[in-house]
């Protein structure tokens, strides 16, 4: 039952050996040379259990045992790593228990990056001040701004009649007093167009000239303002940055390069998902729909894009497509939209 | 490597190895590091993956386990050491600089300015900044109960950490191995076990030799990297003029990864090199009272062991971490000694500065993981 343990008097660090053991409560040490003590167990502090090192015993008067582990020691000091560390020296003892949290870890933070954190930047998104949605948008102009934006050479009757008809098919809608049609000449970008989070949507000449007819980029502008209506610039760029963030809150010691990302960085690097695409058109589709127009011009407008592909991909770094994808699913749900006259269509 | 691995390195059981042929004997007590990959794996597993759950708190927790399963596997002279760093002080250290971090990210794309002022800022309090980790790490590193501390004053590291570095670059590197010897000095003397205080007495000359071989294979690597470079281009010149294009443009594309391929790692054997040669030096200048020190890490070996380390990482996507952690330690502790001049058991606890220390504890919540290229 006695087990040895070296002995350090806290004032030196002369080593003696020490026999210990345990009786009524009471930890006692006999030396070598007939001296001994006595300490009540609880006055006794020791270290948390930690793989096959030593464990160390702090006496009442600073003095310091260190043993290896043993059963005795365990029956002595029974919560004596205490219940956190306990159960994490428990844990890292058990391969199988390990993989298993693994796995549920992994689980855990599958189910929380697809539905955790866009219902966080949602919230969030909802509560950012209009402040932060003007700062964060005038970034991404000035970034843009290198692809010289110049100002738009349309006739300013068709700039003024669309402006017009933008703002009649808007009135009304949620967050639409902050919706501005900006129609800009941009080379570099090719036919495009994009909501920045404080309401401001971007018109390329571009468009202008692709487009059949006004309708059909007054679909494309409907399908702008559902992302600004659901706020689909601010969740995604938050959803994107903070998992840079909690990546690199994860591994430990951030590093600047986990964080020299930003906002509006994300907000041009990647796009919407397909998720917020389907929610901006569904929006589009409903809208249209309640103004008397036809869903079926966005599908034109977006067979229009998707025979111009290899053009708008070499245009540059922001090719409408490569955020805006037309897949023929798209298409044929704005066909369906515009064919099936109940509401229920509307919904792809 | 860091102050962190200053005095895990000390650890061993006696082994009476020799005795100098001098009036008191003195004994040469080699480390002896018992980790185990399999019992380091589990640790280290689940301090990632309670990081994970606890979105980061955690990982306070995971250092103090990882630093005392460290500690607590190196024994010198029968003894093992022990970390002793509150959890919380830790946690306190990590949101202040996470904190700095995030003003940072975002300040560099809203706020050039606010961005620049906070770097500056961040370069002039380093010095004091690697003081409160030295700080911080040797009050929370003990061997048979008695602390180590570290009592140099903050603005004291102005010289070594701040004017000698600009010195250097001011002299194009030629003063960089007296800039390693200041800051050498600064660390080792400021240091002290119990009531002994460590001493320094590096020489310059000896500085300087790892640091010109660096920097002759330094220039010939970029003499090679050049030629090359030269050659690669005029062989895809050549080729591009007779054949088509694209198997010309291919040729060039590989000799310039290998050309780069060459530089980079040359490079990095070069700070290897430099990094153990230096590692070295501390040690072997150094001693506390009577005793000194022997390091004998061996370049070579150093390069293998970096090397393959990073190869088994990347292969194993991250899993080999904690198998390169305990080998590399394991080298360590085999290529340390310490050369103890009489008994390893008069060292006196300091209780005088026990009190300055514990009112020290809210600035030391600033544990950054100070490396200092040891």
């Amino acid at each position: 039952m006695a087990l040895t343990a070296h002995c350090y008097d806290g004032q030196s660090s002369r080593m003696r050996t020490t026999r210990l053991d345990c009786a009524d409560g009471f930890l006692q040490l006999a030396f070598e040379g007939g001296e001994s003590q006595r300490w009540p167990l609880e006055a006794v502090r020791i270290r948390p259990r930690l793989g096959n090192t030593p464990r160390v015993l702090q006496l009442p008067d600073g003095g310091y045992l260190e043993l290896t582990h043993s059963a005795e020691l365990e029956a002595w000091f029974p919560d004596g790593s205490g219940r956190i560390e306990g159960w994490v020296d428990w844990l890292e003892r058990r391969r199988g228990a390990i993989l298993g949290s693994a796995l549920l870890v992994l689980a855990a933070t599958v189910l929380f990056l697809r539905h955790g954190m866009p219902w966080l930047a949602r919230e969030v998104a909802e509560r950012m001040p209009a402040v932060v949605e003007r700062h964060v948008s005038e970034q991404v102009v000035a970034l843009l701004d290198r692809l010289h934006f110049d100002p738009s050479t349309v006739p300013a009757t068709r700039r003024a009649a669309l402006q017009q008809r933008f703002r009649a098919l808007v009135r009304g809608e949620p967050r639409s007093a902050q919706m501005r049609v900006v129609l800009v000449d941009a080379e570099g970008l090719g036919a495009n167009a994009f909501a920045l989070p404080d309401g401001r949507i971007f018109v390329t000449d571009q468009l202008l000239e692709l487009a059949g007819s006004d309708e059909e980029v007054l679909a494309v502008l409907a399908h702008e303002a559902g992302h600004h209506v659901h706020r689909h610039g601010m969740r995604s760029a938050l959803e994107q940055s903070s998992l840079f963030v909690v990546a690199g809150l994860l591994f430990g010691d951030a590093s600047g390069s986990s964080l020299a990302v930003s906002i509006p960085a994300t907000l041009l690097g990647s796009g919407f998902s397909r998720g917020h695409e389907r929610e901006a058109d569904a929006y589009a589709f409903d809208l249209l729909r309640r103004h008397g127009q036809s869903p079926k011009a966005f599908a034109t407008m977006m067979r229009r894009l998707s025979a111009q592909v290899p053009e708008a991909l070499e245009k540059g770094p922001m090719g409408y497509l490569s955020t805006h994808p037309p897949s023929p699913e798209r298409i044929a749900a704005a066909e369906k939209a515009a064919t099936g006259a109940g509401a229920g269509a509307a919904s792809p | 490597m860091g102050k962190a691995t200053m005095f895990e390195g000390e650890s061993g059981t006696p082994e009476h190895v020799s005795a100098a042929p001098a009036e008191t004997p003195v004994v040469r007590h080699q480390p002896e590091f018992s980790g185990r990959v399999g019992e380091y794996f589990g640790i280290w597993f689940v301090n990632l993956l309670l990081g994970i759950v606890t979105l980061g708190i955690y990982s306070a927790w995971a250092k103090v386990r990882t630093e005392r399963y460290f500690y607590g596997n190196t024994r010198l002279a029968g003894s093992s050491f022990d970390y002793l760093a509150d959890p919380i002080a830790i946690l306190k250290g990590r949101l202040i600089a996470y904190a700095v971090l995030i003003a940072l990210g975002l300040s560099s794309h809203f706020l050039p300015l606010l961005y620049v002022v906070i770097l500056l800022a961040l370069a002039a309090l380093m010095p004091l900044i690697i003081v409160l980790g030295l700080r911080f790490r040797a009050r929370n590193s003990a061997w048979r109960g008695l602390s180590f501390r570290f009592d140099r004053g903050g603005g004291e590291a102005y010289g070594p950490f701040l004017g000698w570095p600009i010195l250097s670059g001011l002299t194009a590197t030629l003063l960089y191995p007296l800039m390693k010897l200041r800051q050498h000095e600064f660390v080792v003397a400021g240091h002290g076990f119990g009531r002994q205080r460590f001493g320094y007495a590096g020489d310059a000359g000896r500085y300087y030799v790892p640091y010109l071989i660096a920097l002759g294979i330094g220039v010939g690597l970029m003499v090679l990297f050049f030629l090359t470079f030269g050659a690669v281009i005029a062989a895809g010149v050549v080729a591009g003029k007779g054949e088509a294009n694209g198997a010309g443009g291919a040729a060039l594309g590989v000799g310039m990864v290998a050309a780069l391929l060459l530089l980079y790692g040359g490079m990095f054997g070069v700070g290897i090199f430099l990094r153990v040669k230096f590692a070295n030096l501390l040690w072997n200048s150094a001693r506390l009272g009577p005793h000194r020190f022997e390091s004998t890490l061996r370049v070579r070996d150093m390069l293998w062991i970096y090397f393959s380390n990073l190869v088994a990482i990347v292969c194993t996507l991250g899993l080999a971490v904690p198998w390169a952690m305990i080998r590399l330690a394991r080298y360590r502790a085999a290529h340390f000694a310490v050369w103890v001049e009489g008994s390893l058991e008069g060292f006196l606890r300091d209780s005088e500065r026990d009190h300055a220390a514990a009112g020290a504890e809210l600035v030391d919540a600033l544990d950054v993981g100070v490396d200092l290229g040891f």
